[in-house]
């Protein structure tokens, strides 16, 4: 497919035209994306697909009021008079200075080499990806009943200029295989989800090899069968590595975005306080190479750095995009993201994890009498101001007297935010990350969640089982 | 209202189907799409940000021997590329008889979905609605406004395809949310509400303060014992569980294993309270349209009458493999995709009782106002539900105390078959898709608390 750009000379008569009406700083973000995309389902491959994207993004800041233009048409008539509308829409908001546009440098580069480049790669051999994968789940039983697989590959070449002089683009190549699994027996159906992901070109299969994804999916998805009801009520919960993260992306993680601190957050005004037991050190890391929630500037232009959110407890940082961090007084912190040009940039987390610990997972689970082991996490939800969380457990299992025992049906675990960080207790030396799409007003970015093996000291769990 | 020629005429589109069925295409299908949006969020009677587009795509389908290839771009222009590429694509995929290609059925009887004066209106007169909507937030000096959206779109959709389909239409229609905090004594609670329709003047004003006198209810919430007991839903709470059940009645989902309702048509699925259908033709609808995504016009489908499953939802692919009639629910999240089925406007009928007649009924119960958690923990599969969930405990049919930090849980066709009433207290809403649905009172979920 063709290359999109716009020239130099034209991006600094569009950033221009867009201070000329009085704002104090402008920026357009050009995107470039190709796709390819294979679907299995029921047996057949449904459609072998994929498509391409190019669009552009125009922002304009007056003070603190954001005017934002978009569109997919790059011809320079059109960029200018969506300048000349976003200048429009700040009239009357307080101009800040009017500023002049730095002259643009030649834009930095950056790419992370792929082995195997997946653009390079025939559509008959992702195909097979996709059969490999149908054919383990469906040889793990007979009750696996239905299998749906997807791959895909996207490049995304990111331009950012702006009237500051920077001038940046990146590529970022992102793979996914999915399987989703449904396992029956009679009237009862379970469902199971494996879906790797990351930066990297096909050598990603070496490490994520597709028959182990289908046979762990297929294979969780036939434990549920044979699993009783989900306990309820109040008791202490093992999460594994990986996925279990998801419990601090949504117990802290979006109540540490600098726009929802402003705003109200339940960490508002905590700087250097206690908010978490001694065990608890979460960090945000978009430099870790290849994984699914990292880049290297972020989407305006930001170099990415690790921010140590807690440390030992204590809380260290904010995690700020341009305008959010102006709010709380603290620099950006090269978390500002956006889905795609569609969007606005709004702070994020990229891969948020809660650094290792000393002891084992065999001593974490020991440590809890009687209570829930969360070996994978679905999704979950937070109110930020309140601090309210949920997540959903999709493999689960009891602990009684210190060991693992039966498998236990979904269930989803409610608890607040600030309270469960203080009830962190245990937490062990093997460190895992789970992708997943974190969505925040209407846009969703890749992100990671990651952490070792941990022990809360209670949560509420929503289960069917009621005891006594 | 005929779509704006951008679309209509667009040469590179004709090319495009010309070209996939001189590449050796049988049949081939462009499905292109315009949208204009605009989109204001307000803070503190602040316009904090102003987002505005114009944005276009399209997809090519291509069918060469029973396969399906298929591809996109934002372009219009690479249309006849992606018509190429479609065909290419198509020789790695597998024959299936029930790919069949939508046949035209004549001209569709067109839907009244654009109001100009949802764009006419200045965008002043829309900051002042925002700000009005904000002001009402505040009508209790524990309240404080959180975040106040205003958005619309307008959508221009034209498909063609190879055997007579030849669809476009307009349509448009404006959204307003409002989220509010109460905090007292330390306590913070929370509350929203959203209204949509096709232009300002059907939009709710009151928005900010519903929002606001929802999260004051909250103040001083506790948490519950563990136990079962009965509950009802609000309606908006109710719009969210339907819009999981509206996954399992799609035909896709049965035929290929993945439906809680697995080959029930004909028999009883819920309690004879409840009747659902599926309404394509609801102007007020936002997920209304005078054709499907393939071009097959729309209708209204009973889907649920009396508590008995009498249709599922079908495109022609899904109805080819059940020897049945396309019901018109082809859906496709976006232009970068094929087909699936989806539903349109998701609606359980209201029955004759006000919410307070509903909750005279229950001797202790909880009245559920927000659930949160529904993307994860509501498995539209197997069924199984468990919700965060907040709202007010019910004690000899009044409500005595805001209750937090509550799970629910259950099982779909349990849950159906436990709506014991529906009420009178219809509303319709943008929220998970669209779906609208009264109050609904279950004999009985399992509740976690303390």
């Amino acid at each position: 497919m063709t290359s999109a750009t716009v020239e130099s000379s034209t991006l600094e008569r569009i950033l221009a035209r867009a201070l000329a009406a009085g704002g104090s700083f402008a920026e357009v973000y050009l995107e470039q994306s190709e796709r390819a995309s294979v679907r299995l389902d029921d047996g057949k491959i449904e459609a072998a697909g994929g498509g391409g994207e190019v669009g552009l993004g125009l922002r304009v800041l007056s003070g603190d009021v954001s005017a934002y233009a978009y569109s997919t048409h790059l011809e320079e008539a059109s960029l200018l008079e969506m300048a000349d509308q976003a200048g429009r829409a700040l009239k009357g908001a307080p101009s800040g200075s009017t500023a002049t546009l730095s002259v643009l440098s030649a834009p930095k580069r950056h790419s992370v080499p792929e082995e195997e480049p997946a653009a390079r790669i025939g559509t008959a051999d992702k195909v097979d990806i996709v059969w490999r994968c149908d054919r383990s789940a469906r040889a793990c039983g007979r009750e696996v009943r239905q299998v749906s697989v997807g791959y895909f590959d996207l490049l995304r070449r990111i331009s950012v200029a702006n009237s500051s002089g920077w001038r940046s683009e990146e590529e970022r190549h992102y793979i996914r295989l999915l399987v989703h699994v449904v396992a029956a027996r009679g009237d009862v159906l379970q469902t199971a989800l494996e879906a790797p992901a990351g930066q990297a070109g096909f050598e990603f299969f070496r490490s994520n090899p597709p028959e182990s994804v289908a046979e762990t999916a297929a294979k969780r998805a036939l434990t549920m069968l044979d699993a009783e009801l989900a306990p309820t009520g109040p008791m202490p919960v093992v999460l594994a590595p990986g996925s279990g993260g998801v419990l601090f992306h949504e117990a802290c993680g979006h109540g540490l975005e600098a726009d929802i601190v402003s705003k109200g957050s339940v960490y508002k005004g905590k700087l250097g306080e206690t908010v978490g037991s001694p065990a608890v050190t979460l960090i945000d890391d978009p430099t870790i190479s290849g994984l699914w929630g990292s880049y290297y500037w972020d989407d305006e232009g930001t170099p990415a750095r690790r921010s140590v959110l807690i440390e030992d407890g204590v809380l260290r940082s904010y995690l700020c995009d341009r305008l959010s961090g102006e709010k709380v007084g603290l620099p950006s912190t090269g978390n500002g993201r956006r889905e795609d040009y569609r969007h606005l940039p709004i702070p994020r987390m990229s891969n948020i994890f809660l650094a290792p610990g000393k002891y084992s997972p065999e001593e974490v689970v020991a440590s809890v009498d009687s209570g829930l082991f969360a070996r994978k996490l679905g999704g979950g939800e937070v109110n930020p101001e309140t601090g309210d969380f949920v997540f959903t457990v999709s493999e689960g299992y009891l602990i009684r007297k210190g060991r693992l025992g039966a498998p236990v049906r979904g269930a989803t675990l409610v608890g607040s935010g600030p309270t469960v960080l203080r009830s962190a207790r245990l937490v062990a030396d093997d460190l895992g990350f789970d992708p997943g799409t974190c969505g925040k007003e209407g846009q969703g970015v890749p992100v990671t969640c990651g952490q070792p093996t941990m022990s809360i000291a209670e949560m509420t769990v929503g289960g069917t089982r009621v005891e006594g | 209202m005929t779509v704006n020629g951008s679309l209509t005429d667009n040469e590179a589109l004709t090319k495009a189907l010309e070209g996939a069925l001189a590449a050796g295409a049988d049949d081939a299908e462009i499905f292109a799409v315009r949208t204009r949006r605009l989109s204001i969020r307000l803070y503190q009677q602040r316009v904090e940000s102003l987002t505005s587009s114009d944005s276009e795509g399209v997809g090519v389908r291509v069918w060469v021997g029973g396969r399906v290839g298929y591809q996109y771009h934002t372009s219009l222009d690479l249309a006849p590329e992606c018509a190429l590429a479609a065909r290419e694509n198509a020789d790695h995929a597998t024959p299936d008889p029930s790919n069949v290609v939508p046949e035209s059925e004549g001209e569709a009887s067109p839907l009244d979905l654009y109001r100009p004066e949802l764009t006419s209106v200045s965008l002043e007169e829309k900051i002042e609605l925002l700000r009005e909507v904000e002001q009402g937030a505040r009508s209790d000096p524990r309240a404080r406004p959180r975040d106040h959206h205003y958005s619309e779109q307008v959508i221009d959709v034209f498909m063609v395809n190879s055997r007579g389909i030849r669809a476009s239409y307009r349509m448009g229609y404006a959204t307003l949310s409002s989220w509010v905090i109460a905090e007292e004594k330390g306590d913070v609670q929370s509350g929203w509400s959203i209204s949509a329709a096709r232009s300002l003047d059907g939009l709710d004003r009151n928005l900010g303060r519903q929002a606001a006198d929802r999260a004051l209810a909250l103040l001083g919430a506790e948490k519950i014992p563990t136990g079962k007991a009965s509950v009802l839903l609000d309606p908006l709470v109710a719009c969210q569980l339907l819009a999981v059940v509206g996954g399992g009645l799609s035909a896709e989902a049965v035929q290929k294993g993945r439906s809680p309702f697995g080959h029930l048509v004909g028999e009883a699925v819920a309690s004879p309270a409840v009747s659902i259908v599926d309404d394509a033709r609801l102007v007020e609808g936002l997920g209304s349209s005078p054709v499907d995504d393939e071009g097959i016009p729309t209708q209204r489908t009973v889907l649920v009458e009396q508590g008995v499953l009498k249709s599922l939802l079908h495109n022609s692919q899904t109805a080819s493999r059940a020897g049945a009639v396309s019901t018109g629910s082809a859906a496709r999240p976006s232009f970068r995709g094929t087909p699936g089925v989806s539903p349109s406007n998701l609606l359980i009928l209201p029955g004759g009782a006000a919410q307070k007649e509903l909750m005279g009924k229950v001797d202790e119960g909880l009245l559920v106002t927000d659930v949160s958690g529904v993307h994860s923990g509501a498995n539209p599969v197997s069924g199984e539900i468990s919700l965060g969930a907040k709202g007010l405990w019910i004690k000899g049919g009044k409500v005595v105390r805001p209750v937090r930090e509550v799970a629910i849980a259950g099982q779909l066709r349990e849950l159906l078959q436990g709506i014991e009433a529906v009420g009178s207290d219809f509303v319709l809403s943008p929220v998970a898709g669209s779906t609208g649905s009264p109050t609904l009172l279950l004999r009985e979920m399992t509740l976690s608390g303390a």
